[in-house]
């Protein structure tokens, strides 16, 4: 069975790069949003594993974003992290304090960054507490 | 005699009468300029030599003895030129209206009054006067009051001065001495008065609050700043008073608090804390807290000073929001141009023609360059702002050298330079944050690759130092640093040649940033270059104290006496597992990722066995095991094969395969690893006898060597530290040993051998002493030779658990 990955960021070249990043790890199976709004619907629908959520968004931003997701019942227990390029300390403690699983610091290296998910869900998995 | 001495006394009363005069007169004209108070000085000066003469007794017709001199020097002494000047003039228009025979005598005496005190004026300067400049004034003036007796006429000079030499020269002396003490009295409290002012003038203007209190918190003394700030009307209505009588109850507790705790430290504490101005505005002040100091240095109170540093605080988060927003804005297009970059030079869109390819490349190395530049920047900023966190935990560091080694496999595979692990600190803890440490050392060791001639080996090493020291090295063979740019080689943007920055692709931020972190760890970064021969820099950290582990029952060794392994392996992961399994069966291990490095380390370090795997990063490891096979140290190693395809690989050694003491399949079953240590340990294996000889003669070495034959594996130590990394190292069946040593006593290396270690003492020294039962044999140099020596050594192998086998190399 794959793993479903929803990657949610406003830029729609970002959003294209990261699809393809993230699926040379034949194991994903990889959509995008294109807004915190839209990723509500499709992660309700679609069920995925993880959702991976730009920070910096017009209207709906990444935390509220979150904080959306973990409220509603259908939502509530996938996990998320953010992929985001602002990673001063104070602020992926705040991201973490919101419940993400983990960050992941833009630019991303586009040939790491399935490596880098697959690590994530797989510290998840043993219960390994992140950065 | 009596009336001269009468007459004298009435001189000095007059002294001490001017000299009252003058301190009011003085503190009179106090506003008006230096040059009006000179004038001053000389007129009051001249007053008294004036009046002095006019109390005088006659002595002789035309003659009369009194104390002028010591006014016109003191005001020469004190005033300078002008007020000489003055008091000279006076004084010697009066002497020559009363005329006389003595007339001409005493202008010349006044005259060299005036010179002397001039003299001694400008001789001090600028200097501060000292009571030997008042004592010598006093007698130089009295000498010159003696020189103005000679220019009488001969007989009427001897004449008086037999009567009033004596009584004249002393109180000279004595009025000069009272009026230049008195006078330089005056001129410090004067300027004392003048530098009370400038200070008080100074706390009065200044803007910020500072105040000193006793240590019970009242206040001794504030600047008008402190009474604003404390809403107190004036500084008076502070006095007295303490914070409670203006704070509420809670706040005024904590400012106590922590006067308390720096009058318990005596030391300056500095606290930043929000605070309510008097125009109601909120905002932040500086508090810095001093011990306040009596002059036996007990502390009496304390003396504070507060800042408004709103302002500052306010740029520095504006600051710190710049850098986000900057740091976002940049970070994000970055993304999308290193992805499509990284994807297509990745070949993830397909082939593409040599020419593109190589300027995609371009492109995408500069993008990676930008990234890192970021990167770079925010940490400095993190660095110099105080905002980078250290979560420091007790780590191992093993683990964080392999994940940094790990890390660095981006960089290394376009130069084919591989990483070699030297580990001679097993189980070193440190307490820090690893991510830091792991963060230098990517950059220590990425820059050493960078650095590196193309298929070099760099060198990562972990050693202990005295003093509870470790030493993390990250050693590489470049063309080293340059003299003229060592000196800046931690500035923020140093690059050794302007060019690097574009060859070498660095920001010049990496090594700035790798220093603070270390320093921060509470470490040191250094580093040692030769021009052409590479360079080490060294990550100096203070160790962990090792708390009491029961060390494994099966092999009983001192720790740092542990025997070491050499992994060969180039999969990050599998050398970690196969670290920890031989750390566990108290191993030290080294890991050459390739056989290049293995080849070098085997070359320079004594392995008890190595680790092989068969397929070693596309090269054969069977090729290395033929090369340690021929090679002339290591030659008979044993080896543990480690390889996914075991069987099939062990088809192709047979034959050749001695030494070998098992065949691992990955991945490793503990079990199995630690039967093969067994074997090894327990040195069930066949091989040729260890012996270790001590010795520094060359020539005694190579015979003994020769005598002994290629039976025995000799090593040789040529001194007393030598032979104790030898036994640190490796296991010997015996040691023949020398006494005296360049460094010391043979006898030395007794205590540092395992007990079970034979011993022959083949020394110049005459020894007659029992040395205990492992020395077997006692041969003094001149009496036995070394064909004799190793005659015993072959009569007493057999009785040693060795069996010696009949293959050598090339057999």
């Amino acid at each position: 069975m794959p793993t479903k990955i929803l990657y949610v960021d406003d830029e729609d070249d970002i959003r294209e790069i990261a699809q393809i990043s993230l699926e040379l790890e034949p194991q994903f199976e990889v959509r995008s949003s294109a807004s915190g709004s839209r990723a509500l619907v499709d992660a309700a629908e679609w069920q995925p594993d993880l959702v991976l959520l730009d920070v910096m968004m017009p209207g709906m931003d990444g935390p509220e974003t979150l904080r959306q997701l973990a409220a509603s019942a259908r939502t509530a227990a996938i996990p998320v992290a953010f992929v985001t390029a602002r990673t001063q300390t104070h602020e992926v403690v705040r991201y973490r304090a919101m419940g993400a699983i983990g960050v992941i610091a833009k630019p991303f290296d586009p040939m790491a960054l399935a490596k880098d998910v697959k690590r994530l869900l797989q510290e998840r998995g043993s219960g390994r507490q992140l950065l | 005699m009596g009336t001269i001495w009468q007459s004298l006394l009435a001189n000095l009363a007059l002294v001490s009468i001017f000299l009252v005069g003058w301190d009011i007169i003085s503190d009179l004209a106090r506003r008006t300029s230096r040059k009006v108070q000179d004038l001053l000085l000389g007129a009051v000066m001249a007053g008294g030599a004036i009046i002095s003469m006019l109390l005088a007794m006659p002595i002789a017709s035309g003659f009369i003895v009194d104390l002028r001199s010591a006014f016109i020097a003191s005001a020469a002494f004190f005033g300078g030129w002008r007020a000489a000047a003055i008091a000279t003039l006076c004084a010697i228009a009066f002497r020559l209206y009363l005329g006389g025979a003595g007339a001409w005598p005493g202008v010349t005496g006044i005259l060299i009054s005036a010179a002397v005190g001039l003299g001694y004026h400008y001789a001090i300067g600028g200097r501060r006067r000292k009571s030997v400049d008042i004592l010598g004034l006093g007698a130089a003036v009295a000498a010159g009051s003696a020189i103005g007796f000679m220019l009488f006429p001969s007989h009427a000079g001897l004449e008086i001065f037999k009567q009033a030499g004596l009584p004249l020269l002393s109180f000279v002396f004595v009025s000069q001495i009272i009026i230049g003490v008195l006078l330089d009295r005056q001129w410090r409290r004067r300027e004392l008065a003048e530098a009370n002012l400038i200070f008080s003038a100074m706390v009065r203007e200044l803007p910020d609050c500072l105040n000193v209190k006793d240590s019970q918190g009242r206040f001794i003394a504030a600047n008008p700043a402190t009474a604003r700030f404390m809403r107190a009307g004036s500084v008076d209505a502070l006095i007295g008073k303490t914070d409670f009588d203006f704070f509420p109850t809670d706040l005024a507790e904590k400012f106590r608090q922590d006067e308390v705790s720096t009058l318990e430290r005596g030391e300056t504490v500095r606290i930043d804390q929000p605070a309510v101005f008097p125009d109601e505005r909120k905002g932040w002040i500086a508090t810095l807290k001093a011990p306040f100091r009596d002059e036996a240095g007990r502390i009496v109170g304390i003396i504070t000073y507060n800042r408004d540093v709103t302002e500052q605080r306010r740029a520095a988060q504006l600051k710190n929001e710049f850098i986000s927003t900057v740091s976002h804005e940049l970070r994000t297009p970055l993304t999308s141009i290193r992805g499509s970059l990284g994807l297509i030079a990745a070949g993830v869109t397909g082939a593409l023609p040599p020419k593109a390819a190589n300027l995609v490349k371009i492109a995408h190395t500069n993008s990676e360059r930008l990234v890192h530049l970021i990167n770079d920047i925010l940490d400095m900023e993190k660095i110099e702002s105080g905002k980078m966190v250290f979560q420091v935990t007790r780590t191992a560091l093993r683990p964080v050298l392999e994940q940094a080694i790990a890390g660095s496999t981006n960089y290394m595979s376009e130069k084919q330079i591989r990483i070699a692990l030297m580990d001679d600190a097993p189980r070193a803890e440190a307490v820090l944050d690893p991510d830091r440490l792991h963060q230098v050392l990517a950059n220590l060791l990425s820059n050493a690759i960078k650095f590196s001639p193309d298929g070099e080996t760099v060198i990562l090493r972990l050693q202990r130092q005295p003093g509870r020291k470790l030493r993390i090295s990250v050693i590489d063979r470049g063309s080293g640093i340059p003299d003229t740019f060592q000196d800046q080689i931690f500035e923020k943007f140093a690059q050794a040649d302007a060019s690097n920055t574009r060859s070498k692709g660095g920001t010049g931020l990496g090594l700035s940033i790798a220093k603070t972190i270390v320093e921060k760890l509470g470490g040191s970064l250094s580093f040692e270059t030769g021009e052409g021969t590479g360079t080490a820099f060294h990550v100096d950290l203070l160790e962990a104290e090792r708390p009491p582990r029961p060390e494994p029952a099966v092999i009983v060794r001192k720790r740092d006496n542990r025997l070491r392994v050499l992994i060969c392996e180039d999969e990050a992961d599998i050398s970690a597992v196969l670290a920890m399994l031989l750390d566990a069966e108290n191993f030290t291990s080294d890991v050459a990722p390739d056989i290049a490095s293995a080849k070098t380390l085997l070359r320079t370090r004594d392995y008890v066995a190595m680790t092989l795997d068969i397929k070693l990063a596309g090269e054969s490891g069977i090729e290395l095991f033929r090369h340690i096979r021929a090679s002339a140290t290591n030659a008979d190693i044993p080896v543990i094969v480690i390889s996914a395809v075991a069987d099939e690989t062990r088809r192709s050694l047979n034959g050749s395969a001695i030494g070998i003491v098992d065949w691992l399949e990955k991945p490793v079953d503990p079990d199995r690893l630690h039967a093969a240590l067994e074997k090894i340990v327990t040195r069930k294996l066949d091989r040729r006898p260890n012996i270790l000889h001590v010795e520094d003669d060359e020539g005694v070495l190579t015979v003994m060597s020769e005598g002994l034959g290629p039976d025995v594996c000799i090593s040789s130590a040529r001194s007393l530290v030598q032979a104790q990394e030898a036994i640190a190292l490796q296991r010997f069946d015996l040691v023949i040993l020398d006494i005296g040593l360049p460094d010391g006593s043979g006898l030395d290396l007794l205590k540092d051998l395992p007990p079970e270690t034979p011993v022959i003492v083949f020394s110049a020294v005459e020894l007659d002493q029992n040395l205990g039962d492992r020395v077997r044999a006692i041969m003094t140099k001149t009496k036995t030779s070394e064909l004799d020596v190793a005659r015993l050594v072959k009569n007493l192998l057999p009785t040693f658990d060795i069996h010696i086998h009949a293959t050598t190399p090339g057999e």
